[in-house]
């Protein structure tokens, strides 16, 4: 599979690509984007790209800032502390892996028990022992959390995958929580997408089981069993999907499908269609057969209050595809807690914005999907971006009213201005070097790698909002390929996801192309970047936004990787990152449709003043060259932006030469109905009182990847330090945990400063000579 | 190019060192790691960050993304960097490769495919005319990202040794890297493989 996907970011399908669109193009009488030649389509996403990486040695010391507790246990630390771990001691964030591995933490998702709302349950990919999924749980409103990794799910052959990640927390509103991950081998192609519950909080997990058939012969039963003889798991618990490798050889003659980037939410059955308010009757629960995926009748005693629904991006080789390959979004569903699953079915649909496909319009090059459920109608609502274009990719809607049974849509929400982002190998060789895969889109003076992907939500209040949904993502139409400059964009539906009103830009510092062309590499200092946006909406209606953020680095120049901020035009600042929210209170709604001339006053809560309808076209669009939706002040939106992490981080030092620190960030609320929320949700604040750091009234918690415990690769004038047992590469990032009111503007008093300390922070001197006792607990 | 021809000292011929009469590897792919560039080969301000077989993030573009391509064996890689600002002198960043084919025959068509990839590519690879004379066949290009004063410069050079391809990627400030600081490099790790072959 490592070698299709490798081929679907090659030159030679692009190649291919770029002459059969010159063609379409003069065809069309069309201008076709250049760059989307060199572009990559849909690619692979977290950690299966990087699952297979060198960590090098074990560490036995590093960084640990960020652990609280007095009385937790603790290493013999003879460590002299460094300027940087020093400050990043500072602050209220919460560092969720308790783990002292030294290894990376990214790829973050955090969900809040809508029962028990101080029991707080967050994931990360994580390299502790070197790639698997961990897991943090929380009782006591996140000030603290017991961290480990999930136990891997079981297969036939006995043995177990290699590695796992892309994770995402949710639980149920019987608080119930659940754990989806993505799993895959690293010397051959099997693969597997699962989903692990706990009814303890998050303190136990049960272990996913791919069935081992015990009628092989009969191939219309679903007798089978787990593991060994008296195994008490429910064969084909836990499991979405499983694709077994035959001949088990790495990108050999019989790949599988690779199921990539799940993403997983949790709400109520929807009604039956004859029901027409909420007073009537569910669909009823239906139960799969693990072997035969068929409809059968459901335990009661296991039948969860919500339904699970699990989207993906299966990658899977096509000749006849115009790729070579498809990548298309599947849904599966659940209703007893995880046990059985719906067989998967295509989920991002046909239409005429979708072009270059077999057949026609088939929507078949798409990934970042997340799915969203009203916690009291059931509706389901399913946002991606897709790449099925000539020019600019897109992002598409779809939805459906019974469950996942009937698929309406896609309908487009914007366009994405993707294609102009700094390249490895092409606009940053520099990037390649490091290690980063080439084609990968980049910032300026930074090699890890960024997309436009975010998240789609849905109001969780009744009445009219119950079909609004709101969107986040980020992209790079106010930055060139010289200089970026990515911002996040907001969007809001109140037709249940037809119509689409946008773009806001949700991140308040200064962003101005002036009269650079987007599509060039013209190098200027057009603004900071911001990337990896996440929402969630309370229970009153308040959007709470996180993402990573540049802005308060606007004059630093020195960096880990000199070359790095020279090419091509490097410019001072835009280095150091922190983590950012930004919030905005929706009080009304009225509803706008596709043939809407205006947008009514009660549907403006939270746009910019120059966010229009966008429109339903029937082909991809292709904005050209010129100014685009987005760009300049009347896009400016109203959301309140206030920095959340205690410290600046670098995340030069994230991993592995600075080359990958995630896919994306978390932020949430408790799901629980609209308008009966309490505890954090209870008590909307809007009184700007910078109450930061705290839990409670109105409050969203962030869950980001940091690299403040990171370090440099080695001392250059003290080689020594590049001994056995030390890892040579002292990079690290771990998982930090903030309560923030979304509507603040108050920002931590320390975050703008001491950044000097943390451009280049070298890896820790030999400790063995050390005598100092830092124990300052 | 001239610059180029005095750099051309004379390794040993050695064409068939790395594979057998029939153009048949006879190389360990397990020795594959002595074949790249060692922390001892380098100045002691180079830290190595990365090393290892080459794994999927690693693999090159276009139709050389096969890791099975032209009959592939195995690749390792190694990584180093140094501290430096825009008036330090060299290479900052060295990426050095080494790939083991089946035969002859694959790596002939590993190096002719880079080149081609390089030199028709979008990112503006330059061919350097003449080249050091490292295995049986060799070629360099050049790159620079950036204004001729303050921006990048890349040397790319790419060899065949029997059934074995090499690279080794140097990048450093516009006007202090220079293409024999490189090829000095190239010659080591060169040096590396004829020797381990021979033994």
């Amino acid at each position: 599979m490592r070698r299709l996907i490798s081929v679907s970011i090659g030159l030679l399908a692009l190649v291919a690509l770029f002459a059969t669109l010159g063609t379409a193009a003069s065809d069309r009488g069309k201008l076709v984007n250049p760059r989307k030649a060199i572009t990559p389509a849909s690619s692979l996403g977290g950690n299966s790209a990087y699952g297979d990486q060198n960590y090098g040695t074990t560490i036995t010391e590093c960084p640990q800032a960020g652990l609280s507790g007095k009385d937790r246990e603790h290493p013999l630390d003879r460590r002299k502390k460094d300027k940087v771990e020093q400050l990043s001691e500072g602050g209220d964030d919460v560092r969720a892996n308790t783990d002292y591995s030294c290894f990376p933490q990214n790829e973050t998702s955090i969900a809040i028990n809508p029962r028990v709302q101080r029991n707080v349950l967050s994931s990360q990919n994580d390299y502790r022992t070197l790639s698997r999924q961990g897991f943090n749980a929380s009782t006591d409103n996140a000030n603290s959390f017991y961290s480990a990794e999930l136990v891997p799910l079981s297969v036939p052959n006995g043995d177990i995958l290699d590695a796992s990640g892309d994770p995402v927390s949710v639980f149920d509103r019987a608080g119930i929580g659940y754990e989806a991950a993505i799993n895959f081998n690293r010397t051959d192609d099997e693969n597997s997408v699962t989903v692990q519950r706990s009814t303890n909080g998050g303190f136990t997990w049960t272990r996913p089981c791919v069935p081992i058939d015990t009628t092989p012969a009969n191939t219309t039963d679903n007798a089978g069993r787990c593991g060994g003889v008296g195994d008490p798991r429910q064969p084909g618990d836990g499991v979405v999907t499983y694709n077994d490798d035959p001949d088990n050889v790495l990108g050999g003659a019989t790949e599988p499908p690779f199921d990539d980037k799940e993403w997983m939410a949790a709400g109520p059955r929807p009604f039956t269609p004859s029901t027409t308010d909420d007073s009537g009757a569910r669909i009823a629960p239906v139960c799969f057969g693990a072997f035969t995926r068929t409809p059968s009748t459901c335990d009661p005693d296991v039948v969860g209050v919500d339904r699970l629904y699990v989207t993906w991006t299966r990658f899977e080789s096509n000749p006849s595809a115009f790729f070579g390959f498809t990548a298309f979004i599947f849904l599966s569903y659940s209703d007893d807690q995880a046990r059985s699953w719906s067989p998967p079915r295509i989920i991002s649909a046909s239409a005429p914005v979708c072009q270059f496909s077999i057949p026609a319009n088939s929507c078949d090059q798409n990934q970042f999907s997340t799915p969203t459920v009203h916690p009291t109608t059931g509706l389901l609502g399913v946002a991606f971006e897709n790449f099925n274009t000539p020019g600019e990719n897109q992002y598409l809607f779809v939805r459906s009213r019974d469950g996942g049974t009937t698929i309406e849509g896609p309908f487009v929400i914007t366009p994405v201005f993707d294609i102009n982002y700094p390249l490895s190998g092409v606009d940053r060789v520099d990037c390649a070097q490091r290690g980063q895969q080439n084609f990968r889109g980049v910032l300026t003076n930074s090699c890890f790698r960024v997309n436009s992907g975010g998240n789609s939500v849905v109001d969780k209040r009744g009445g009219a909002f119950a079909d609004d949904f709101y969107l986040v993502m980020s992209d790079n139409r106010n930055g060139t390929f010289g200089s970026s400059n990515t911002d996040v964009f907001f969007f809001k539906s109140t037709d249940g996801g037809t119509t689409w009103i946008g773009p806001t830009r949700v991140n308040t510092d200064r962003s101005d192309l002036g009269t650079a062309p987007r599509d060039s590499g013209t190098p200027g200092n057009f603004g900071n970047d911001q990337w990896f946006p996440w929402m969630d909406i309370s229970a009153k209606g308040t959007i709470a936004v996180g993402f990573h953020d540049r802005r308060l680095d606007t004059d630093s120049t020195r960096g880990e990787w000199p070359m790095s901020r020279a090419a091509p035009n490097g410019r001072p600042g835009n280095y150091l990152a922190w983590f950012f929210g930004a919030g905005c209170k929706i009080t009304s709604t009225a509803t706008v449709t596709p043939t809407s001339t205006s947008i009514p006053a009660g549907a403006r809560d939270c746009l910019a003043p120059g966010a229009t309808v966008q429109p339903q076209v029937t082909a991809p669009q292709n904005p050209g060259a010129g100014p685009v939706q987005g760009q300049g002040p009347a896009f400016l939106g109203p959301f309140a932006n206030a920095v959340i992490s205690d410290v600046p981080h670098n995340l030069d030092y994230s991993f592995r030469a600075g080359i990958f620190m995630g896919d994306y960030n978390a932020v949430a609320y408790p799901n629980v109905p609209g308008g009966s929320g309490s505890g954090h949700n209870g008590d909307d604040d809007d009184d700007d009182d910078g109450d930061h750091g705290s839990s409670g009234g109105g409050n969203a918690v962030a869950f980001w990847t940091d690299s403040r415990n990171g370090r440099g690769s080695g001392n250059p004038t003290n080689p020594e330090t590049n001994q056995p047992g030390r890892n040579p590469a002292c990079e690290q990032a771990d998982v930090f945990v903030d309560w923030y009111n979304p509507l603040s503007r108050h920002s931590s008093s320390s975050a703008a400063k001491n950044q000097d300390a943390f451009l280049v922070t070298p890896c820790p001197s030999d400790a063995t000579h050390e005598t100092d006792d830092h124990d300052d607990d | 190019m001239r610059r180029l021809l005095w750099l051309a000292l004379p390794l040993f011929a050695a064409g068939c060192a790395l594979g057998g009469d029939d153009g048949a590897s006879t190389i360990d792919p397990s020795e594959l790691k002595n074949f790249v560039l060692q922390q001892k080969d380098l100045p002691r301000v180079f830290v190595r960050f990365d090393d290892g077989r080459q794994i999927g993030a690693d693999l090159p573009s276009g139709t050389r993304s096969d890791p099975r391509r032209f009959g592939r064996v195995e690749g390792w890689k190694a990584r180093y960097r140094r501290a430096g600002s825009p008036q330090t002198k060299g290479p900052l960043v060295i990426e050095s490769r080494a790939d083991l084919f089946k035969s002859k025959g694959g790596a002939e068509d590993e190096l002719d495919e880079a080149r081609k990839e390089y030199e028709d590519g979008e990112v503006g690879w330059k061919a350097v005319d003449g080249a050091p004379d490292l295995g049986d066949e060799s070629f360099v290009l050049t790159l620079l990202q950036g204004n001729p004063e303050a921006g990048v410069r890349y040397h790319l050079i790419l060899w065949r040794d029997g059934s074995l391809t090499a690279s080794l990627l140097t990048n450093g400030f516009a006007d202090k890297l220079t293409l024999e600081q490189s090829v000095d490099l190239a010659r080591k790790q060169a040096r590396r493989i004829s020797t381990a072959a021979a033994s």
